[in-house]
């Protein structure tokens, strides 16, 4: 899933903020599982706005 | 963009950043994370957000920091997001606090930091009567929901 966005990411301006080795990848902790799948139930249940579904 | 932000790191993905609140109680180091996520097969990212245990190296996201720096911090998130959009300009972000006064936060950092995300972002907050509308000051919202323009 996130190689196909990352194929979608904008080229159109560089960032100034710098990438750091130092900052590592949270994404198996814990807290952030469990806010994800938080999420998740919430937005099954209540859905999306529909505008932000048709904008591009 | 010329939000009063702490500077901040982002890692080689750009879906975990860093930053460190320096007030009265000390450097506390802040992370920020967004999770990639579907939600009946519509692909969004969960904002998650908390302090770094320096002893477990974990998330504590119901820590108390009071280090008198709140607009600071949430400047510095909506800096985050603004950030992670332009990396990634066609995914939602999805924001709710650990609890109602954390979500209630988010709203304050969002209507104080608004003339500088209005331009840039569509954000929709999920009122108390079960509906996502575009975003309003003043109104008490249960999440949000924000995409580049």
């Amino acid at each position: 899933m996130l190689s196909e966005i990352n194929k979608k990411q904008s080229k159109s301006k560089p960032s100034k903020i710098k990438k750091a080795k130092k900052v590592k990848d949270y994404g198996n902790d814990p807290f952030f599982i469990k806010k994800a799948e938080e999420s998740r139930a919430f937005l099954e249940k209540n859905g999306f706005p529909k505008e932000l579904l048709t904008k591009k | 963009m010329n939000l009063n932000t702490y500077k901040f790191l982002a890692s080689d993905t750009f879906l975990d950043f860093e930053f460190e609140s320096n007030g009265p109680k000390g450097k506390v180091r802040k992370i920020v994370r967004y999770s990639p996520q579907n939600a009946g097969g519509i692909t969004y990212f969960n904002l998650g957000f908390g302090d770094l245990n320096p002893k477990t190296g974990k998330i504590d996201d119901l820590a108390i920091t009071n280090n008198q720096d709140r607009e600071k911090i949430l400047a510095t998130i909506a800096a985050t997001v603004l950030e992670f959009t332009q990396h990634f300009p066609d995914v939602m972000v999805y924001a709710k606090g650990s609890t109602p006064a954390r979500t209630r936060l988010y709203q304050i950092g969002i209507s104080a930091n608004w003339s500088e995300i209005e331009p840039l972002l569509h954000v929709f907050g999920y009122e108390q009567n079960n509906s996502w509308q575009p975003f309003r000051k003043n109104v008490n919202y249960q999440a949000f929901l924000v995409k580049r323009k």
